[in-house]
């Protein structure tokens, strides 16, 4: 678990990065996507207790939870995350519709 | 009762008030301060003024004894003639650097203590040094070297005055031993202001370029202010004796073979310093008062010299002998009082040079120097030949080259007038200037034996040059002294312009220039305008920062918590999905089957949050993950279709190299990240109050909120933005800026223009 977490989020940060260095302005909507959730796995790790319950109180105590801070930020990332999502492709769309290329090395010094 | 006014403060009070004058007033302030400053002496007993105690030294600004007071008379006096001279000339920024130049020769003059010495130095060098540059554009270069070097003595002088306050414990400015380096830079600085060769190529480089009227200033004021250090502070130090022997002889020699006409004076300068130089390192109390006889006497008739030559170049415009000559018929005046200098300086009796002169070679007799008083009489006999008959005779006499020239104007003859007058008073009575001097005088220049010496050194000079008058015509030479060395170290430095023609100083605007070429050069290297290399940089920083600040931070990796194996089955199989789902996502040409192995990535990361015991953020990853897909699809109707590109191998290297960068940083910095608890986790808190303030179960949910309401309000309120931009973008139309920016262009636009614009607009859609 404590070896692997990690390698987990370096492949979805090194993934993300690769992706969002390519041209096409779609793949750099889904590094973006890739790199969101390496972040948020990353979060949530750093909550880990080793082992933990679900921090739903009960009756007895308020002992053996995971961290919820954590969650509650990654929550809030998650849903941000989406609202970029959908702002970074509408504007693909944008820049196609009006520059007529989803390459973004061709967008360079470009005027609308 | 005022105690003492400073002298200085006499003149640097002109200079401020210079700007406010002109006509009548300007002439009075400029000659009636410095006479003023000049009787002001006579009022006030020796003693120490205007002492005071600077961090545990005692400064004394105002020390008045007979050596200071003997300076300070012809300092103030040769304010005055020099002023007399200098009256015709309009830039009013000459006057004001010549006052503030000869306050702080007074101030070094009357200084009792070496920080204040070093203070007025400083003044006098880079006030003198606009005096150079006010004679036009080719004297920038000159200018600089002499600030160069001054800079320079200056320097020594600092560094020699740290050591020995160091090494002493007082500032105070007595004799100083000419032993151990701080003495020894004391010395250099106080000889490079003296000209003494090898260090003397500032004065033959940089009066000859100086204006008309500031050159006057110039020779009278910086050496003969080394004189008085050097009298007040290396009396008697024998080196000096033989430093003053080269300087004359040098001078003359050089004085010789000049034909700038102002250069030979200036070298004439170094010789007759040399006499002085010479005269305080025998340091009997009769060659001490020679050489400050000298020094007085000195600074006029070379005043007197120099204000001749201007007053030739002030007229003609041309400063080269070969070039002149049979003036004495259009400038008869100035051809009479030039050859009272000549003659003063010379040695000639009954002028002020005899009644100097002689008694500096009559001390180094005294003192049992033979040779020295050969060699002395030697230069003395040069000087008569190269400044009384050579120069002369180029100019006034000889060949007439038919220029058209008048004697100068009545303030200039009046100047000169002033000056000779001096040099003939202190001839006939020498009296007048031996009862100012610092040791009692027992002397008499008018013996037979002196008499009938001079005569008879002077006639057979004269003899000497009738005979080889042809030799000595002057030739169109350029001598190479010393200043070689760093006009071609530094010939840079003659490509810079004077300051005072324009705004060219240090050639500001090329080193401007210059910068922004660089900076321009430096961002289009660093911002080439692609998306990929400002990441490729972003991401590169950011990772060796992340990777350096750990290993700084001293954060290590324990292999032993690492081997733990606590990896479950339902754990170890998320992973692998994880990661498999990731490089499918990475690794898939087709542009639908990327974006549904992005969508499994979410999902499987979903599974790993329900591991972590995290079901509510499972549940919105599963949610957004559905909506993400559904969007991204939709939006590849509006997209093109091609996914897969063709990169470079070059570039496709540079790719798969930033991304390991990135991975393996990532997971060696998660790695230490879960190995140290920096912080403790608020954690418990939210736990134990969750039911008690807010009344829920779901501590997620109340953090969410309650606990942190504020957060979840902004975050509606980034995502109600992104809602908007993305109804901006979709629904405005971008193509009526053009109609705007023509409408700014024009300034107005008419009600119809923009009603057709917009007509057009809607039937092009």
């Amino acid at each position: 678990m404590k070896l692997l977490l990690p390698v987990v989020i370096g492949v979805l940060f090194g993934g993300g990065t690769y992706l969002m260095l390519k041209k096409n302005i779609l793949k750099l909507v889904l590094g973006l996507g890739l790199i969101s959730h390496g972040a948020n796995v990353l979060l949530i790790s750093s909550g880990w207790i080793g082992a933990g319950a679900v921090p739903i109180l009960g009756q007895d105590g308020t002992e053996g939870f995971v961290d919820p801070v954590p969650q509650a930020l990654v929550l809030t990332a998650i849903v941000i995350g989406f609202a970029a999502l959908a702002f970074l492709l509408v504007l693909a769309i944008r820049v196609y519709r009006d520059l007529k290329t989803a390459d973004i090395s061709e967008i360079r010094g470009q005027r609308g | 009762m005022i105690e003492w006014i400073h002298p200085a403060l006499v003149f640097f009070a002109t200079a401020a008030l210079v700007p406010f004058v002109k006509g009548k007033g300007k002439s009075i302030l400029l000659i009636g301060f410095p006479a003023l400053a000049f009787f002001s002496l006579m009022l006030f007993p020796d003693g120490n003024y205007g002492v005071f105690t600077i961090g545990g030294f005692e400064v004394v600004f105002g020390r008045v004894d007979k050596l200071s007071r003997v300076f300070a008379y012809v300092f103030t006096l040769m304010g005055s003639v020099g002023m007399v001279y200098a009256l015709h000339v309009k830039q009013k920024g000459q006057h004001i650097a010549a006052l503030i130049y000869g306050g702080g020769a007074l101030g070094s003059i009357f200084a009792g203590d070496l920080l204040s010495l070093f203070v007025f130095w400083e003044i006098m060098a880079f006030s003198s040094v606009f005096l150079v540059w006010y004679g036009g554009e080719k004297s920038w270069a000159n200018g600089l070297r002499y600030l160069m070097v001054h800079t320079f003595g200056g320097l020594c002088l600092l560094g020699g005055i740290v050591i020995f306050a160091g090494q002493t414990g007082s500032i105070a400015f007595n004799a100083i031993p000419a032993s151990g380096l701080g003495g020894w830079l004391i010395l250099i600085g106080f000889l490079i202001n003296a000209g003494a060769p090898p260090l003397h190529a500032w004065l033959p480089d940089a009066y000859p370029v100086g204006s008309i009227t500031g050159t006057i200033f110039l020779s009278s004021f910086t050496t003969k202010t080394a004189v008085y250090v050097l009298a007040r502070g290396f009396a008697g130090t024998e080196v000096l004796m033989w430093v003053g022997v080269i300087m004359a002889l040098y001078g003359v020699v050089y004085a010789m073979l000049e034909n700038n006409i102002r250069k030979l004076l200036a070298y004439h300068i170094i010789s007759q310093v040399g006499f002085m130089v010479a005269g305080i390192g025998v340091g009997t109390e009769l060659a001490i008062n020679g050489a400050v006889a000298h020094a007085f006497a000195h600074i006029l008739y070379k005043a007197l010299l120099m204000m001749g030559m201007g007053s030739v170049i002030f007229m003609t415009g041309k400063r080269k002998g070969t070039e002149l000559g049979g003036l004495y018929r259009t400038m008869p005046l100035t051809f009479g009082l030039f050859m009272v200098g000549g003659f003063s300086i010379s040695g000639v009796p009954f002028l002020s040079g005899f009644i100097s002169k002689s008694m500096v070679i009559s001390g180094a007799a005294a003192a049992h120097y033979p040779f020295v008083v050969l060699l002395l009489t030697l230069a003395a006999a040069g000087t008569f030949l190269s400044t009384t008959l050579k120069l002369p005779y180029a100019v006034f006499m000889g060949e007439d080259k038919g220029i058209k020239a008048a004697d100068p104007p009545g303030n200039m003859l009046l100047g000169m007038g002033l000056a000779a007058f001096i040099c003939i008073l202190l001839g006939v009575m020498p009296n007048l200037l031996y009862q100012l001097l610092p040791f009692p005088v027992d002397y008499h220049p008018y013996t037979a034996e002196h008499l009938l010496g001079s005569f008879q050194l002077l006639l057979a000079t004269l003899l000497g040059f009738t005979l080889f008058l042809y030799k000595l015509h002057p030739e169109n030479t350029i001598s190479v002294d010393t200043d070689w060395v760093y006009r071609k170290g530094v010939v840079w430095f003659q490509q810079l312009k004077n300051p005072l023609q324009g705004i060219k100083v240090l050639r500001y605007k090329d080193f401007l220039q210059g910068l922004t070429l660089f900076s321009r050069q430096v961002s289009q290297r660093i911002q080439s305008g692609y998306l990929k290399h400002a990441l490729v940089m972003i991401i590169s920083f950011v990772m060796l920062s992340t990777l350096l600040f750990s290993l700084f931070k001293g954060w290590t990796l324990s292999l032993d918590s690492l081997m733990q194996t606590d990896l479950t089955l339902s754990q170890l199989l998320v992973f692998v999905l994880i990661i498999s789902s990731t490089l499918a996502t990475v690794l898939f040409k087709s542009r639908i089957a990327a974006v549904l192995s992005l969508g499994m990535t979410g999902f499987f990361v979903a599974f790993f949050y329900v591991l972590m015991g995290a079901p509510d953020l499972a549940l919105t990853q599963y949610l957004v993950e559905a909506v993400s897909v559904i969007l991204i699809l939709l939006a590849f109707y509006y997209l093109p279709a091609y996914f897969e590109e063709k990169t470079a191998p070059a570039s496709k290297m540079t790719d798969i190299a930033v991304s390991l960068l990135v991975g393996i940083v990532m997971t060696f910095y998660m790695l230490m990240v879960m190995d140290s608890h920096l912080t403790k986790s608020i954690a418990s808190y939210y736990l134990e109050m969750s039911e008690k303030l807010a009344g829920g179960r779901n501590v997620v949910n109340v953090v969410i909120v309650d606990f942190r309401g504020f957060d979840t309000m902004f975050e509606i309120a980034v995502f109600s933005i992104a809602a908007l931009g993305i109804f901006g973008m979709l629904k405005l139309n971008k193509k009526k800026a053009p109609i705007q920016r023509e409408a700014a262009l024009n300034g107005s636009l008419k009600r119809e223009q923009i009603e057709e614009a917009v007509q057009r607009e809607v039937t092009s859609k």
